[in-house]
């Protein structure tokens, strides 16, 4: 296989006293080389758990049960944490949502951009600092000089993702993760953020990761789209060919929802899911679906093929994809 | 001392950081204005500070001078706070005494501070993780317990008994009682700063387990100890007068503020109420005035109430 990043069957549990949550169940994903993939889905589908289990940052409670990570044709689970930690940073960056909250608010931002520039391999004082001034630089950081000795709560918004970023590329990743890059921001700024990370990340041939609950972003910014609907891929498919034709029931109404948003009408993709709300068997959406049959609620549909590339976890894919069965 | 590792990747930007501290002088400064306890506190403070630096050099007697035929004097122009039954000035000794008082309170606040610091840090940030780390901070805890568990006045009088009375003892043993102190505050502390969305940051770009807890946790986690340090001065402070009192501590005749009591306590009895009295006083507004200052402290550095 020639992906950059395969994930196969990840389950993720969140363990309790009560029992186990189950919040990743059989994740299959996977990123080539140079490829922007874009992950999509409401609140508390597990996207965020995701990014977190392929860097290996899960710690008890959380537990991967099942499935296998592999990075660059290596598993990366089960690794020593000391080799992961080669691997953060600079083969797998993330860059977060809530960009203030994940820069350190007692140390200068120059002295955190040079610290991570520092963090692998042995660069100098003074080339870390001129490396830190260029990737600010670099993200369109104004007068970086001046504001290298600034502090977080000093910057904007806007201004800390910048930091974010410069810190996530400073090692010119494989791959890099974007983390809800936008929430948070201003329209302007988000186009404005959105442009530079897909600049820089195609400048240097470098896979993007971007989850979103935008699909007008991953629209704009992904060669491929993945929706995730309660721990679960339910369909994947390249940009265009999704957004023609989506073919799961959740994906349909969940573009009929943004549109209806766009036009100011209302819309919606069913009632709202709570956590808890998938069921033990069957399909996880059986219960908000309009087209559900009696199998959707015993029996777990298979990512199957739509046309070649693009899956969909329904039983009714070819009646829906053919028109017989309109949702 | 405090954040060493911080500094060092800070001080490249040395005009920045004589920025970020004359700002906060000033912030300090104008935040002193309005709250009249803490200056109080920071006047105290100084004066024992001059004291401690030039107390024996400025008294009018020599501390530890026994004047023959003047013994138990009242107040008077000669002597300002009376003389003791040795003869000895009052008012030079009081004067004297923060020179010892402040010094043993100073050294071994210092040392509990520095050593609770550290170890706070590393049995909060590890603690729950598995492996060689996570028994390290159950051991330090426990440790800690049992330094708790033994009273002071026990662990100091069989101190004395192994090595007599002196400054050293004192020292050691007021650093060992204060060390679980500064450590269970730190360690709450970095229990809850361990759990921001940075540390994982610092994760996440490859940093390594003791580079963050020192670099990014600490220098967040510090307040609670930082505002705990000038209170615990002045507790330090009487407890070393506590250890005088009851014979543990400096011995006498070394002007210190808990023997002069001691040395008093009889005299007071008998109606001679300056032996006491102006030692305990001194004692008093020293100690009052070092918890203000850790008061106002604590406040100031309280982020909810910064402007």
């Amino acid at each position: 296989m020639d992906c950059l990043l395969e994930i196969t069957d990840l389950h993720v549990e969140y363990r309790r006293d009560a029992g186990h949550v189950r919040v990743l169940d059989g994740v299959d994903l996977s990123v080539s080389p140079g490829e922007s993939l874009g992950v999509v889905g409401e609140s508390g589908v597990g996207k965020t758990v995701l990014v977190r289990a392929v860097l290996g940052l899960l710690e008890p409670p959380w537990r991967i049960s099942r499935g296998r990570i592999r990075y660059d044709g290596e598993d990366l689970l089960g690794r020593p944490e000391r080799e992961l930690r080669a691997i953060r940073g600079r083969g797998i960056a993330l860059t977060t949502h809530e960009p203030r909250k994940h820069l350190n608010p007692v140390l200068p931002i120059g002295a955190q951009v040079v610290e991570v520039v520092r963090a692998h391999g042995d660069t100098g004082r003074t080339e870390a600092r001129q490396r830190a001034l260029a990737l600010l630089r670099m993200v369109g950081f104004p007068d970086p000089e001046a504001r290298l000795s600034a502090y977080p709560h000093e910057l904007s918004g806007g201004m800390c993702q910048r930091v974010i970023i410069a810190m996530a590329l400073a090692h010119s990743p494989k791959l890099l993760m974007a983390d809800e890059p936008t929430a948070g921001l201003d329209v302007t700024i988000s186009l404005q953020v959105l442009d530079l990370m897909q600049g820089l990340v195609r400048g240097s041939g470098s896979s993007l990761l971007l989850v979103s609950r935008d699909l007008g972003v991953v629209a704009h910014y992904c060669q491929r789209v993945a929706v995730m609907y309660q721990g679960r891929i339910v369909e994947s498919a390249d940009v265009i060919p999704f957004f023609a034709q989506a073919t799961h029931p959740y994906s349909r109404r969940l573009l009929r929802a943004a549109a209806a948003a766009r036009d100011d009408r209302r819309g919606s993709a069913g009632p709202a899911s709570r956590r808890g709300d998938a069921p033990a068997v069957g399909c996880a959406y059986a219960p908000r679906c309009p087209v559900r049959v009696a199998r959707c609620s015993t029996e777990i549909p298979p990512l199957a093929p739509v046309t070649p590339g693009h899956l969909s976890r329904c039983f009714l894919n070819a009646d829906i994809a053919a028109g017989r069965v309109t949702v | 001392m405090t954040s060493a590792a911080a500094t060092d990747l800070v001080d490249e930007e040395q005009g920045g950081v004589v920025r970020a501290v004359a700002r906060e002088a000033n912030q300090l400064w104008r935040f002193a204005r309005t709250q009249p306890g803490f200056l109080f506190g920071l006047a105290v403070i100084g004066i024992t500070v001059v004291l401690a630096l030039v107390g024996p050099w400025i008294a009018p007697y020599g501390p530890e001078e026994a004047l023959p035929g003047r013994a138990v004097l009242p107040p008077g122009a000669d002597h300002w706070m009376g003389t003791d039954i040795s003869g000895m000035d009052i008012f030079s000794r009081v004067i004297s005494a923060p020179r010892i008082d402040l010094t043993i309170a100073l050294i071994s606040t210092v040392i509990a501070f520095t050593a609770g610091v550290m170890l706070g840090v590393v049995s909060g940030f590890f603690a729950g993780a598995g492996g060689a780390w996570a028994v390290v901070s159950q051991a330090v805890m426990r440790g800690a317990d049992i330094v708790q568990a033994f009273p002071l006045f026990i662990f100091a009088l069989a101190l004395v008994g192994f090595r007599g009375p002196s400054m050293q003892n004192v020292i050691v043993a007021l650093a060992f009682l204060n060390i679980p102190f500064f450590l269970r505050v730190t360690r709450g502390a970095v229990l809850h700063v361990r759990e921001r969305p940075f540390v994982e940051a610092a994760r996440c770009a490859g940093g390594s387990g003791l580079r963050i807890a020192f670099v990014h946790v600490m220098p967040n986690a510090l307040t609670p100890a930082l505002a705990n340090l000038s209170p615990t001065i002045g507790f330090s402070i009487l407890l070393t007068s506590a250890l005088s009192f009851v014979g543990a501590g400096v011995p006498i005749p070394t002007p210190e503020w808990g023997s002069m009591i001691a040395i008093g306590a009889p005299n007071m009895m008998t109606g001679q109420w300056w032996t006491a009295l102006f030692p305990g006083l001194a004692l008093g507004l020293t100690i009052l005035g070092y918890a203000l200052v850790g008061d106002g402290l604590s406040y100031y550095l309280d982020p909810t109430h910064r402007t």
